[in-house]
């Protein structure tokens, strides 16, 4: 299991617009992906989970990655945020 | 036919009745859960790969943008939290497909209703979309994709969504026995150019499917298999439209003057930075409101000064000279922005929020403030105050902007001029619009707000909207008489809401002696054009009839009369 902390970019945090390219992209991944906050985990693969979140700009989000490809995954996922997952 | 026109124009084509269905979500048990979950699973395949059609029609010609809205119900569709809910309902307890969808919607709208967050809160139309998809999907009866080919549509009322995806298989008109005339739907045909006819008590029964109708919401007729002299009128019209709208691009890039020689200036409003290029793409201006609220929801913190400064200063850039106004934070219980602790309110449009809440908040105003004058060191700014009602606002809100340019020259900072006005919304700050206007350097009227205070009537309420109206005398007197008071101190008046880009109501604007009027990017040529043909004397006259009429059916019956010509 790799953890990492990735800060939310996007300005208007992770509402649903962009909650969909994140389900999306964190999808195509094999690992699993989810964020841990106030004690409960939000599966970055669900677009509920995405929006339950309820991330916000700057927020710095606890990541946890599990699964055969999670090296890869983490770093694709720093690019992806610091990338703000596409949004303009 | 009864009713009201809410976008001008004619179409001929056939009927295309719905009729909603009103479906059982009552819990009754099933045996066979297996079953029941082989039902849902179909009707949700039904409902992805209709989506999914949808999102690729409109990806190819709208851009991926307008597809965010069903994409996120596709998503949902595959979603554990919904789609897993729902069929975990079911076979817990033996429910039948309806009720558990139904029951699990409802769940997810009050989950996403509590999040402290403006965007999602508002996705919860979303759930009500996709949950009445799948409830159409597996009743089954009526099969949801209408065909392709020109059709008039009539229908109680209809959803944002109904409209872009009647939109994408040939809307040729709207008939709403409902509808509101500044509902969301009446704002997409608008857009969209769709005439559109709303509160029409009966239109439904007056047609069959498949039938010929003509849809005059120019005289405001449903005309149902029209005969030859009918159809030569309508032919007529759309000739006489298309002549017009291939004149409409040369007046993207020409400068606004009226018959006689006024130069005027046509704005838009915006609210964000992204629109800046399209704006100056269609000849705006300049920026007659920026909307600043976005730059405050989604948020868990105030924007700071850095932030705010970095979005007006890429937007006076982007408009290369073009003023830009900018109006401080109108914002107020109803968007539930966490951190600005507003309390809850039973009447949130009534209550604290935009100056008044700016005024009592000084880390938020002054913040804003300062990024706005830093911001015009690159080009013309102006900064507008929301929701103005008394005079000591006013000084109180022009001591703020003093003592932040004071403590901004301490720092060093280069800062700009920027002259300070106000939005005339509230009937107190038009009413004394003769003692504003020497204290302000300029006024913006929101009609849309004003009309709402004025006439006590909520324009998303049924019930009530028709009293919501432009075309009464009582709003007309009241922007003539703070036109007239901004005359008399030689500010600048415009007219920043949505009455400014109506058609019917332009000569008014223009007779009332109204400076700039900021509209909607897409009406930018539209109302330039309306503008040019205008003869201020003779507007002149038309706003002396109109201020003496007693009710909005003469008034509209007049400046119906006066755009045919």
């Amino acid at each position: 299991m790799i953890e990492k902390k990735l800060q939310v970019q996007n300005e208007l945090g992770f509402h649903a617009r962009v909650a969909c390219r994140i389900t999306r992209s964190v999808g195509a991944f094999q690992s699993s992906v989810k964020v841990r906050k106030d004690g409960q985990l939000f599966d970055l693969k669900s677009v509920t989970g995405v929006m339950m979140a309820n991330a916000k700009h700057g927020d710095i989000l606890t990541v946890e990655i599990n699964g055969p490809d999670e090296q890869e995954t983490a770093t694709a996922l720093e690019t992806l945020f610091a990338e703000k997952f596409g949004e303009k | 036919m009864n009713g009201r026109i809410a976008v001008r124009g004619m179409a001929l084509a056939r009927a295309y009745p719905i009729i909603e269905q009103k479906i059982d979500t009552g819990l009754r048990p099933v045996e066979d859960t297996a079953a029941e979950l082989k039902r849902l699973q179909a009707a949700s395949e039904r409902c992805s790969s209709s989506l999914a059609e949808m999102i690729e029609q409109i990806s190819r010609e709208n851009g991926a943008e307008d597809a965010g809205i069903l994409d996120f119900q596709l998503l949902l569709l595959e979603d554990d939290n919904y789609i897993g809910a729902i069929r975990r309902l079911i076979t817990k307890e033996k429910a039948n497909c309806e009720y558990a969808v139904s029951v699990c919607s409802e769940r997810y709208r009050d989950e996403l209703a509590s999040l402290d967050n403006a965007y999602l809160n508002e996705r919860t139309a979303d759930i009500t979309d996709i949950e009445t998809r799948l409830l159409r999907s597996l009743t089954n009866s009526e099969e949801e994709k209408p065909d392709d080919g020109e059709k008039i549509v009539i229908a109680v009322d209809l959803t944002p969504s109904q409209v872009i995806e009647l939109g994408r298989a040939g809307l040729s008109g709207m008939i709403l026995e409902k509808g509101g005339l500044s509902s969301h739907c009446v704002i997409l045909a608008r857009s969209m150019n769709i005439p559109c006819i709303i509160g029409a008590d009966g239109a439904l029964s007056m047609v069959r499917e498949g039938q010929t109708v003509l849809l005059d919401a120019i005289n405001c007729a449903l005309i149902v298999q029209p005969d030859g002299e009918r159809l030569q009128m309508y032919r007529d019209y759309i000739n006489k439209t298309e002549r017009e709208n291939a004149t409409l691009e040369e007046f993207r890039h020409c400068q606004t003057v009226t018959a006689d020689g006024r130069r005027m200036k046509v704005y838009a409003n915006i609210a964000s930075e992204h629109e800046v290029d399209t704006l100056v793409s269609q000849g705006g201006e300049g920026v007659g409101l920026l909307r600043t609220e976005m730059l405050y929801m989604g948020r868990s913190a105030a924007p700071d000064e850095e932030l705010q400064f970095s979005t007006y200063s890429a937007i006076v850039k982007g408009l290369g000279g073009r003023p830009l106004i900018v109006r401080t934070l109108d914002v107020g219980g109803d968007k539930h922005i966490p951190y600005l602790n507003i309390p809850d309110e039973d009447n949130p449009f009534l209550g604290y929020r935009a100056i008044r809440y700016c005024l009592d908040t000084p880390e938020i105003f002054h913040t804003q403030i300062a990024a706005i004058l830093r911001a015009a060191v690159f080009g013309p700014v102006q900064l507008m105050l929301p929701m103005i009602a008394t005079v000591s606002e006013v000084r109180r809100a022009k001591d703020a902007v003093r003592a932040v340019r004071e403590s901004l020259s301490r720092r060093g900072e280069k800062i700009g001029d920027v002259s300070v006005g106000m939005m005339v919304e509230t009937p107190a700050a038009a009413i004394m619009a003769d003692r504003f206007s020497e204290i302000v350097d300029f006024f913006s009227i929101g009609t849309n707000d004003l009309t709402q205070y004025l006439f006590a009537a909520d324009r998303n309420n049924a019930h009530v909207a028709r009293l919501n109206s432009y075309f009464q005398p009582a709003l007309l007197r009241m922007v003539d008489h703070v036109c007239q008071a901004a005359h008399r101190s030689n500010i600048e008046v415009d007219i920043c809401g949505q009455a400014g880009e109506v058609d019917e109501l332009i000569p008014l604007w223009v007779g009332m002696g109204v400076d700039n009027l900021s509209v909607s990017i897409p009406s930018i040529p539209r109302v330039r054009r309306a503008i040019m043909d205008c003869d201020t004397e003779k507007c002149r006259a038309l706003v002396e009839s109109v201020i003496s009429m007693s009710g909005e059916d003469e008034v509209l019956a007049l400046l119906r009369k006066e755009v045919e010509k």
